[in-house]
């Protein structure tokens, strides 16, 4: 039997034609490379930080495909699928090794266990999870994926592609007795059946023979046609992970208003050539739609939709304007949960695109959806964006041994309450409760009073930059002023602002959010708590916890007040938006709303409470539990304040 | 065609309840300074003005300083040139105010149309722009909503109850804008206002006028709520109601 190979081209003669198509190939497959790169190279620099944290979120994401596997049927699937595809290439390229350079590297234990036995398993799991892939979108039909020609041809395609495989190398193995050819099981299980059917050797060749130019022609359009398809994600994938904001983009990029040939994101060359290569590095997927409560609620924003309208446009209309491919409607609907981002097995950015397009219809084209309009003229014009607000800032704090700092005065900690906190009467109420706690904790605390504004973050997200730039301006040089030891707010926003999206205007503050520094005052003694037993869900504000990443700290304190903790069913990083955000807490909504989407997930728990850390999700919750027959929705500080009360009347 | 716009910055009508304490002070520094709500009116009709004739507008403020936010919303929503007669905050008798401005629109060279916002939000006494055409003796269209140059003449929409009335207007004349679907003020494009920003405001002395008008005293209504239900056969109610009305006129309500 001698060494264990086999003959590469076995029963092909003139296989060396393969090469003509192979040529075609190579051109097909570069045009549509350079059709990509044309648009890629129109995009402006990405702000890229260092290498690292970029390098070790590849590896995750895309080498052990972290996020894909989060939807584990349909994620191991994948997973099986890529590296089954890895490693046929693998062997395709050990195939063209020794083919085409001569080299002895198919033979052996290696040809037995690796060219044989492994890539046959990685074939037959190529099949498994094709078939799994297709009955999903056919059989399943989740509404999140397409079922257009394409989708349909892809899966097929590779299917057609790997049963070929098998069938040719049963073939062979029948026609030629292949010695070792039970190492290669599927085809040596197929090769079985051909005895059964009685096939003749001679009628064996001419199929084997006809099939290997079609399975070849097969894969040769295959891979030509990957940088015409999303196939093409396979290349753009891994490079729009590498150069994803390891952050996460959740802070917004500083724009350069004095500079900058456009404010905001009106054509391709505007945006960055991450923004660009996410276009074609989406799988479309619909991870991102699933997840989206603009999309959940009716409003006509899907973040697939929007970046395959992007990528047409970007293909088929490369010099014109944005707005001709994305409307108003769409771009003002998100709620910058980021939701999909945290979604995208690619790490495709939507918000920063979203909000960058947004920036030039706000402030190119003074463009604003009505109420968003009057609460960033608000911002502008009083500081805070509540219109018709009845308070002062310093209203919510009446009886209350709490002061406004004044110049010159030493400030320990420096609650910033926020404009909701000063000014919705509900927030009024947590600002409240927040302060008594900090109270009983023995802390000098101190607000900013008339010094605080809004922190622009409103503003921001909707577009309107300069306007954040100036409040953002001078809240850094009050705080620079009054040099806090620290700064807790109970506002997720600011929290935001203060914490991170500051730091680019020269802020360095220790920022903590309520709920941080009430579990760490229960957790060191320095506040005690009542008996509860509550039965409390809790909803992640997206600002808190898929900006901030604060999920452990307001569960610690609701269960240290004694609350019987329940989830909801999209909680964590997977919490769904109460709606509030990217403006729309100004804004009038049209039925469905999110808040009653998550209100109803909510009280789906059986909570008797609904507990949040953010005064908007507060009041979007609130409506929404109402209208869903549900019971009470309160901050942490709330509910922890009405543990904490009696234990400081009890001490006198 | 030349055209006036005549802006007032007023103290914020969104400060809360007793934020602003009478007379005239402003209890704390935390209520702002805003351009007037009707005044946002002439503004728009202005710029639409000012773009359908492919010509200009100058923007006319009185007050001091804190007027310049008005004045840099002209600036950013285009307008050619800012003034501001300077005065002390506070009080101003209308006719005083009517006839400063007549003074500096005679100082800025005049105009083929003065427009104003119906009354300034603060003390909405709405009779400056008449009293200002009537020094100026020219025709004075008030609440107007719409205007559209058709020729060398204006065609100026006004709401009257169950419609609309047009009327063609020949220039020079005053007319005073109200609220309506068309008068909105528009967004600022943010180039505008950082260039708005870098813009001169030209600041003129304000005429010497006698004033004829002083405020001597200013009290804050008191709001009280009172109702009484009149019951009975509708004969009965019709003399209950009168006789209520009766003592209402007499006593001034109260008890
Ligand atoms: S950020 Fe949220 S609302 Fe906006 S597109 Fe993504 S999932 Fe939808
Ligand atoms: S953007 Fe990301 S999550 Fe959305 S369809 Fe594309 S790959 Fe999937």
């Amino acid at each position: 039997m001698g060494i264990p190979h086999r003959v590469v081209y076995w029963n092909v003669p003139g296989h060396a034609w393969m090469y003509l198509p192979l040529a075609i190939l190579f051109v097909v497959f570069l045009y549509g490379v350079w059709r990509r790169w044309r648009v890629w190279a129109m995009g402006r620099r990405t702000p890229l930080g260092p290498l690292g944290p970029r390098v070790r979120r590849l590896l995750s994401h895309a080498g052990l495909q972290s996020r894909v596997v989060r939807r584990p049927l349909q994620g191991y699937a994948h997973a099986a699928l890529a590296v089954a595809f890895g490693l046929l290439f693998i062997g395709t390229c050990v195939v063209a090794l020794k083919a085409d350079f001569g080299l002895p590297v198919m033979q052996g234990a290696f040809y037995l266990w690796f060219e044989s036995a492994t890539l046959d398993a990685a074939g037959l799991a190529g099949i498994i999870a094709l078939a799994i892939f297709l009955v999903r979108r056919y059989a399943m039909r989740p509404s999140a994926l397409g079922r257009e020609l394409a989708d349909f041809l892809v899966p097929f395609t590779l299917l057609i592609i790997l049963i070929t495989g098998f069938l040719l190398q049963s073939l062979r193995i029948y026609a030629t007795h292949d010695p070792w050819g039970a190492y290669s099981f599927v085809g040596y299980g197929l090769s079985a059946l051909y005895g059964d059917w009685h096939l003749s050797i001679p009628a064996a060749l001419v199929i084997h023979r006809s099939l290997w130019w079609f399975h070849l022609l097969l894969a040769f359009s295959f891979l030509g046609a990957i940088p015409y398809s999303k196939l093409f994600h396979l290349f753009m994938a891994p490079v729009a992970i590498l150069l994803s904001d390891p952050d996460g983009a959740t802070s917004l990029e500083k724009l350069d208003l004095e500079h900058a040939e456009r404010l905001g994101a009106n054509l391709l060359s505007d945006l960055t050539v991450k923004d660009l290569i996410d276009l074609d590095a989406c799988t479309e997927c619909g991870r991102c739609e699933e997840v989206c409560p603009a999309f959940a609620s009716g409003k006509p924003l899907s973040p697939k939709r929007l970046i395959l309208d992007l990528r047409e446009h970007a293909h088929l209309r490369p010099q014109e304007p944005l707005t001709a491919a994305i409307k108003d409607e769409t771009l003002f609907a998100c709620t910058t949960c980021r939701a999909c981002m945290e979604a995208c097995p690619v790490d495709i950015e939507h918000v920063p695109k979203i909000v960058g397009m947004r920036r030039f219809r706000v402030m190119e084209e003074g463009e604003l959806p009505s109420g968003l309009a009057e609460a960033v003229q608000g911002i502008e014009e009083r500081g805070h964006p509540f219109r018709g607000a009845q308070s002062s800032r310093t209203s919510w704090m009446e009886g209350l041994p709490i002061r406004e700092w004044q110049p010159g005065e030493a400030c320990e900690t420096l609650l910033w309450v926020g404009c909701a906190g000063a000014f919705d009467p509900r927030a009024q109420k947590v600002a409240r409760a927040l302060a008594q706690l900090l109270l009983a904790m023995g802390e000098d605390v101190k607000v900013l009073g008339r010094r605080e504004s809004c922190t622009g973050d409103p503003a921001r997200r909707a577009g309107q930059e300069y306007l954040y730039q100036m409040q953002a301006e001078e809240n850094v040089k009050t705080l620079t002023e009054v040099a806090p030891k620290r700064i807790v707010t109970m506002c997720p926003h600011c929290l935001h602002q203060l914490r991170d999206e500051y730091r680019a205007f020269g802020a360095d503050f220790l920022v903590v959010h309520h709920s941080e520094y009430l579990q760490t005052a229960l957790v060191t003694g320095r506040l005690k708590t009542a008996a509860g037993g509550r039965r409390i869900t809790y909803h992640d504000p997206c600002y808190l916890g898929r900006y901030e990443g604060v999920f452990a700290a307001p569960r610690e304190v609701l269960k240290a007040a004694g609350g019987d903790l329940v989830e909801m069913a999209h909680h964590g990083r997977d919490s769904f938006c109460c709606g509030a955000g990217g403006g729309w807490a100004f804004r009038e909504e049209g039925a469905p709303r999110v808040n009653r989407l998550r209100a109803k997930e909510a009280v789906e728990t059986g909570a008797e409470v609904v507990a949040t850390g953010c005064p908007f999700c507060l009041s979007m919750l609130t409506d929404g539990v109402k209208a869903e027959g549900g019971g009470e929705v309160e901050d942490i500080a709330e509910i922890l304040w009405a543990q904490v009360a009696p234990e400081v009347t009890a001490q006198g | 065609m030349r055209i006036l716009c005549f802006l007032k910055a007023i103290l914020d009508p969104e400060a809360p309840p007793g934020a602003i304490r009478f007379p005239g002070t402003v209890e704390s520094g935390d209520v702002a300074t805003v351009l007037g709500p009707f005044e946002g009116n002439a503004l728009e009709l202005s710029v639409q003005l000012a773009e359908g004739s492919s010509g200009s507008f100058t923007a006319v403020a009185m007050g001091d300083a804190s007027q310049d936010v008005a004045l840099r919303k002209a600036l950013a929503l285009g307008a050619e040139r800012a003034v501001r007669v300077d005065l002390a905050p506070g009080f101003q008798d209308p006719l005083a105010v009517a006839r400063r401005l007549q003074a500096a629109a005679q100082a800025v060279g005049g105009a083929d149309v003065y427009v104003f916002g119906r009354q300034a939000g603060d003390w909405d006494m709405g009779v400056t722009a008449g009293l200002f055409a009537g020094l100026m003796d020219l025709p004075f269209v008030p609440l107007v909503q719409q205007a559209e140059l058709e020729g060398g003449s204006l065609r100026l929409r006004r709401e009257i109850a169950g419609g609309y009335e047009e009327s063609l207007r020949t220039p020079p004349l005053v007319w005073s804008v109200t609220n309506g679907p068309g008068t909105l003020m528009r967004l600022p494009k943010v180039k505008d206002v950082m260039l708005a920003n870098r813009k001169p405001i030209d600041v003129l002395q304000a005429a010497d006028v006698e004033p004829t008008l002083v405020l001597a005293e200013i009290e804050q209504a008191q709001v009280t709520r009172q109702g009484r239900m009149i019951t009975g056969e509708a004969a009965a109610q019709a003399a209950g109601l009168a006789a209520e009305l009766r003592r209402f006129l007499v006593t001034g309500g109260g008890n």
